[in-house]
């Protein structure tokens, strides 16, 4: 009678195994919020001082600094063995877009220039990995062991930050636009946790189940305060 | 001792001033590298200004651009709502940043871009790049879509840019920026290093140059900058940071203003310092300098110690060589009889009272003593000639003795002797010139003065030859061979026909060792009175080694008879001799001596004989 509930109990298991494995041919999107303060953009102003001149220009009033969340990054854990769904990252304007990075431990994230002009990513503190001149259109790939996370920048542009994080369980990672809006597509439904990653913090997070056939819409995410530099 | 305590204090203020010229050699030269030092901290500072006073030209210049109407349109249609303007739109704006720029001439950009307000890439000098770029994460765009007009410096594509942006508004609101970017190169390098005489610039993005200016002959070069470039670079914060890359060569580097500084781009000024040698340090002397020279102390005071040495140097040496100088020409004129000891100090007395010792021992050269013993025998036998004075010993007045008169009367023939050589080989002289042949030397010259005639009372009567006994073959050595010899000879075999000198004192002979008191008393003088032949023949062969010390005496006697200023005319060694003998063998019988030793000493102005048996 033991052995006959085992059984059992191990059919369910796997069943629910496949459920998530294969579960993509249902996968449902995710769409949440985030509430907090938005970073504002690399700026001279809290470095040194790095020109000449910088001067109003005496016409019209200067323009205030929106901010974005450009250094936000929402991404889902939970028990999938899939690629990471949605992690893709790189250079764009002249800055990692977003500056905070996943990885899945063991894996390799790619980092693609989207610029006209050439990068050299640095890794700091990640053993074997050399900064390279990577021109535009060309991709980057880092190995990501276990740990971190660790700094990210460009050899030859000082304003480039960022972080990459090393995630034993990283489902799938979604941008947050300056609105404070992320989505996730094509995750399959189960149970998972929504973080959200702010430089080197995790600012949020939130257990989920993402069910078939039908849109998550999660409740705003107040980020914590950041004590990212 | 005051002359060389002079020297000492020459010696010292010499090198006292070379320690001073080559301290301040010293002192000069880190003087210099510090005036190098803060040159280049000079120039670092006029670089930057003037980097920042050309952004701001071109910040200026970028103007134009930013206030077309086709460019603030073109961004206005693309920022916003608006979206990305069509192509053809694209590129005509692209033409017309095109045409802007070149006329910006000198501050003609190498790249141009038009951004829109979400800093995309509208148009560049490229009509044909129409990819979707963007620079909105550029801190420098970022500024100027915020309204700042901005300078930078990117790394863009392995390039160094020099980069300036300005907003664009157009409608009361931003619609936009145009950022202006120059390459850094040879140009910059060139502009900058005008601001900078003798110095050279170059420009680096890591490990290359990319852009150089050579400030002439007088700065360092490229290479010498480019091999200091690590370490210019590691010192490149230090505000203070000029390093040495090379002999009399520094560099300052300092990281370019600008993003591009995180990437390593910087600049290098280089300056050679110059020489400070010994000639050197009167290198930056000004005339006024030289006018404000205490001149009385600079020339009166080296002045005053030449002097004070030059008396110093009479005073202990050229006072006494004068005062030597010329007592020493008194003395060579027989004008003094010593050097005046008195007069001198120090060295030169010393000099002085053992040069009178020498004197006074009558001290010659002992190589020049044969000749000299020679030279004064020929003279005495030549003056002897000429001379009515038949010298001390005064044998005219004195009976002779048979061996003289056999000497006397050996005819002419005995000339041929050993001892007796022709005429003919005699030097030309007063007395071998009046003798034309053979006969004339062993005869007196007849019609002379000094000669004595053959009729004279004092004539010795001529013997026969054989009545003259034989003449015992001398064991004594031979001497050494003269060219006056013969005569000597010859005119000693005749001499004894002279007639003494009238002012000869007719006591003189006995006078010679007339000072030989007594026996008892060796050390008294010792007068010699007529020493028979017959001893002198007998002594010859048992004497011959005091051949050598009868000489000595000899040639001491005639010294201090003319050192005295008295006259040795006919004074032979032969006649010496025989009164040697004659007073040897005396004093040998009454002491029971061995042998006897003559000295030769001044008395009553004239030369006497001293002589002292020897007990064996």
């Amino acid at each position: 009678m033991l052995r006959f509930r085992n059984w059992m109990m191990l059919g369910a298991g796997c069943a629910a195994a496949l459920l998530v494995a294969f579960g993509g041919a249902s996968a449902e999107s995710v769409e949440g919020s985030v509430q907090g303060s938005k970073s504002k953009q690399a700026s001279s102003d809290s470095s040194k001082q790095d020109y000449y001149w910088k001067v109003w220009n005496g016409a019209l009033p200067e323009q205030r600094d929106k901010g974005d969340h450009s250094d936000v990054l929402a991404v889902l854990t939970g028990k999938f063995t899939g690629p990471p769904i949605g992690c893709k990252f790189g250079f764009r304007g002249g800055g990692l877009d977003p500056s905070t990075v996943a990885a899945r431990s063991g894996t390799t994230v790619r980092i693609e220039n989207r610029d006209a002009f050439t990068h050299e990513l640095s890794v700091e503190g990640l053993a074997g990995f050399t900064p390279l001149e990577s021109g535009p259109g060309k991709v980057r790939a880092i190995p990501v062991p276990a740990g971190g996370p660790w700094a990210l920048g460009d050899r030859i542009y000082g304003h480039v930050d960022g972080h990459l994080h090393s995630m034993r369980e990283l489902v799938a990672c979604a941008t947050v636009t300056p609105a404070g809006r992320f989505r996730f597509d094509k995750v399959p439904p189960g149970p998972y946790s929504l973080r959200i990653l702010r430089g080197s913090e995790q600012v949020a997070i939130r257990r989920v189940t993402v069910p078939a056939s039908k849109t998550l819409k999660v409740d705003p995410l107040t980020m914590s305060t950041s004590r990212r530099k | 001792m005051l002359s060389r305590l002079w020297y000492v204090v020459l010696a010292l203020t010499v090198g006292g001033a070379l320690a001073g010229a080559f301290l301040n050699k010293s002192a000069a030269s880190r003087e210099a590298e510090f005036q190098l030092e803060e040159q280049l901290r000079r120039d670092r500072i006029e670089a930057e200004l003037w980097m920042r006073l050309d952004a701001r030209l071109r910040l200026d210049a970028l103007a134009s651009i930013a206030v077309e109407p086709e460019v603030r349109q073109t961004l206005r249609s693309s920022s916003g709502r608006f979206g990305t303007p069509p192509g053809a739109t694209r590129r005509r704006l692209s033409q017309k940043l095109n045409t802007l720029n070149s006329k910006l001439e000198e501050g003609k950009g190498d790249m141009v871009f038009a951004v829109d307000a979400e800093g995309e890439v509208v148009a560049t000098l490229d009509k044909n790049a129409m990819g979707a770029e963007r620079l909105d994460k550029m801190p420098l765009v970022r500024d100027a879509l915020r309204g700042f007009m901005r300078d930078d410096v990117w790394v863009y594509n392995g390039e160094v840019f020099r980069m300036a942006a300005r907003p664009v508004f157009d409608g009361g609101r931003y619609v936009g920026a145009v950022v202006h970017g120059m390459a850094v190169g040879d140009d910059l390098a060139r502009r900058l290093g005008s601001k900078l005489p003798n110095a050279s610039v170059v420009f680096f993005f890591r490990d290359r140059l990319i852009g150089t200016h050579v400030g002439g002959a007088a700065a360092p070069s490229s290479a010498e900058l480019k091999s200091g470039l690590g370490q210019a670079q590691n010192q490149a914060d230090d505000v203070s940071g000029s390093v040495e890359i090379g002999e009399r060569t520094r560099a300052i580097a300092s990281p370019i203003r600008g993003e591009a500084a995180h990437a390593q781009v910087g600049y290098i000024i280089g300056r050679k310092g110059s020489t400070v040698g010994l000639g050197g340090l009167f290198a930056n002397t000004f005339k006024e300098d030289v006018a404000s020279l205490p001149w009385l102390v600079v020339i009166g005071v080296p002045l005053l110690l030449l002097l004070l040495g030059l008396f110093l140097l009479y005073l202990e040496h050229d006072k006494a060589v004068a005062i030597l100088r010329k007592t020493s020409e008194s003395l060579a004129k027989n004008q003094l009889g010593s050097l005046p000891e008195g007069e001198l100090r120090r060295h030169y007395r010393k000099i002085a009272e053992n040069f009178n010792v020498a004197l006074r021992a009558g001290v010659g050269f002992k190589e020049d003593m044969a000749e000299r013993a020679s030279v004064d025998l020929d003279h005495l036998l030549d003056t002897t000639r000429d001379s009515t004075d038949s010298g001390y010993f005064g044998f005219g007045e004195e009976a002779p003795t048979a061996k003289q008169v056999a000497l006397d009367d050996e005819p002419a023939q005995n000339t041929a002797s050993p001892h007796m050589t022709p005429i003919k080989a005699a030097p030309a002289g007063p007395s071998t010139a009046a003798l034309p042949d053979q006969a004339a030397v062993t005869a007196p010259p007849k019609g002379t003065p000094t000669a004595r005639p053959d009729t004279s009372p004092t004539a010795r009567p001529k013997r026969s030859a054989s009545s003259r006994p034989k003449r015992a073959p001398s064991s004594w050595p031979a001497r050494a061979p003269s060219s006056r010899q013969p005569a000597a000879a010859t005119v000693r075999n005749s001499e004894e026909h002279f007639t003494p000198a009238p002012d000869d004192p007719p006591t003189r002979p006995n006078a010679i060792l007339d000072d030989y008191a007594g026996y008892d008393d060796p050390e008294e003088n010792t007068q010699v009175k007529h020493v028979p032949q017959s001893l002198l023949e007998a002594s010859a062969p048992a004497v011959q080694g005091e051949e050598v010390h009868f000489r000595e005496v000899f040639e001491q006697f005639v010294a201090t008879q003319k050192d005295c200023g008295a006259p040795v005319n006919g004074l032979t060694f032969d006649k010496f001799v025989r009164k040697l003998h004659a007073a040897r063998e005396q004093v040998m019988k009454r002491h029971d001596a061995a042998s006897v030793r003559f000295t030769v000493y001044v008395k009553e102005g004239r030369a006497a004989l001293k002589a002292s048996p020897v007990k064996q």
